[in-house]
């Protein structure tokens, strides 16, 4: 067993910016992470809404910075490490990787932010870079002049789909509801594009390689009808989910849509000692700025406590 | 060898937007007098065919990742960096998918069907042993090297 001060599970910006402050106030600090550094952050193709880069700035240089910075005061790091056990309780608290290791702290941050929902239909994960794509940015040059589905109404389903206009010779959109999500002037830019058709109140059920092809079975929410259709490509953008499962085994107190409940003032959570800071806690916002201020508030609070 | 430089610090000359606006893929010889890019990886940058050649017949066990600087990418150098140190005898490598030169990855049959970025080539004893396309867990790169490099 090694001991710390402080172990933050998490190394996106909040986990990070925690690290940062609490390594330069001398506290030891272990980063565990499932993943390496900088959560969505290093998926991000450009930030342009970081205070102090006059240029937008590359998602994966803001994320190797925080983590030098991090680096330079003394953080120390299990980077693509996966977690067996954690337990959190008032007086004690401890995490074990599945290498066998174990460590404890009197304090922990739980810093474990949000992921993209996958659909978790048949033929997803198999199909996954060969016809089914998360990131328009990133493979959207693969279906120039193709036909493709997008699935999702969201802020995100329709600013990629913008995106994909640009490429594709057409997409058809599968939304659950009557109506799109997304900002009504993000949503009239794709539904006024000719290039673009909708299937409402429809969902997928299972995807399927044809050839070069993908066939999707999709379902009518309304009549509950099948349709199988054939595309080059899908691209499915539907939303995020909190990062909890690992806190799903302790005592940590979740709201109803999975984040965590914590004392807005000091980021702590229903159990002394236990903070959560970032997308994973209970907010609105959930962005860069926010996270770094939660990890701030959350490290300080620890500082001055410990 | 041509020195490694960050692709934004290259954007003047290659028109690159991120991954958004892609490299256009230029002839061989037009592209080499633009002083063309590396990733911004500290992997070891393959710059040609005949590199990649020679490292697969001198190697046995070679990864290469073959991408550019975006969000479905980065994860995966990421990984293969810290996966690196833990593997000395395996040569982790990194090519720009747009270059010329990576031709040579680009038409490989295992990768006919790729439609994700990064193309990850597995090669032992200068075969193919395995390919992956787009983003990757960390688990399930541990268990791609610990199944084909046993
Ligand atoms: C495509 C995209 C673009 C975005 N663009 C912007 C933007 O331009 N501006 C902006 O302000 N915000 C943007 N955001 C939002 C911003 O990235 C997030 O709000 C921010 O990253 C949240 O930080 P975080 O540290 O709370 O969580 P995350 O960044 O999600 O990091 C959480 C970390 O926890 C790790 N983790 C999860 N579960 C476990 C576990 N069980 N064990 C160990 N580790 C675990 C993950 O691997 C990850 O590294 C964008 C998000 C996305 C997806």
């Amino acid at each position: 067993m090694t001991n710390y001060d402080l172990i933050i599970i998490g190394a996106g910006p909040a986990g990070l910016t925690a690290a940062i402050y609490a390594s330069r106030a001398k506290l030891r600090v272990l980063v565990i992470d499932k993943s390496t550094a900088g959560g969505q952050v290093k998926t991000t193709h450009q930030v342009a809404n970081f205070p102090g880069f006059v240029e937008p700035i590359p998602g994966y240089k803001l994320a190797q910075n925080m983590y030098k910075q991090a680096q330079l005061y003394g953080t120390e790091f299990k980077l693509i490490s996966n977690i067996k056990e954690l337990y959190l309780t008032p007086k004690e608290k401890w995490v074990t990787l599945t290498s066998g290791e174990k460590f404890e702290a009197p304090f922990f941050i739980l810093a474990t932010g949000r992921s993209p929902r996958l659909l978790n239909l048949p033929g997803e994960k198999e199909l996954a870079g060969n016809g089914i794509s998360y990131c328009a940015t990133c493979d959207g040059d693969f279906y120039k002049g193709k036909d493709i589905f997008v699935i999702g109404g969201g802020n995100s389903a329709m600013e990629e789909s913008l995106l994909l206009l640009q490429l594709v010779n057409s997409i058809t959109v599968i939304h659950q509801f009557d109506e799109l999500q997304a900002e009504k002037i993000t949503a009239e830019k794709v539904t006024s594009n000719p290039k673009a058709t909708f299937m409402y109140s429809h969902e997928p059920r299972k995807f399927e390689a044809v050839g070069d092809k993908i066939a999707v079975e999709i379902e009518n929410l309304k009549t509950h009808e099948h349709v199988t259709l054939e595309r080059d490509g899908v691209f499915i953008f539907v939303g995020m989910i909190p990062n909890n499962e690992l806190i799903k085994g302790t005592d940590v107190k979740l709201n109803k849509y999975g984040y965590i409940s914590i004392n807005e003032q000091t980021m702590e959570t229903n159990i002394p000692g236990v903070y959560a800071a970032g997308d994973i806690r209970d907010k609105f916002q959930w962005q860069i700025t926010t996270a770094v201020s939660d990890g701030t508030i959350a490290a300080l609070n620890i500082i001055k406590h410990r | 060898m041509v020195k490694s430089r960050s692709l934004n610090a290259r954007r003047d000359l290659v028109k690159v937007d991120g991954c958004a606006n892609f490299l256009h893929i230029y002839p061989s010889e037009v592209f080499n007098k633009m002083n063309y890019p590396t990733l911004d990886t500290n992997l070891h940058h393959i710059t040609s065919s005949s590199e990649l050649e020679e490292m697969i017949a001198n190697n046995e066990k070679v990864v290469v990742v073959c991408g550019r600087m975006g969000p479905m990418c980065v994860p995966v150098y990421g990984i293969m960096e810290l996966l690196e140190s833990e593997h000395p005898d395996i040569k982790f490598n990194d090519f720009l998918f747009d270059h010329p030169e990576a031709a040579i990855i680009r038409n490989l049959p295992e990768v006919r069907r790729f439609r994700g970025l990064p193309f990850t080539i597995y090669y032992r004893n200068g075969k193919v042993v395995k390919a992956t396309s787009s983003i990757q867990e960390p688990g399930d790169v541990k268990a791609i090297i610990n199944e084909v490099f046993a």
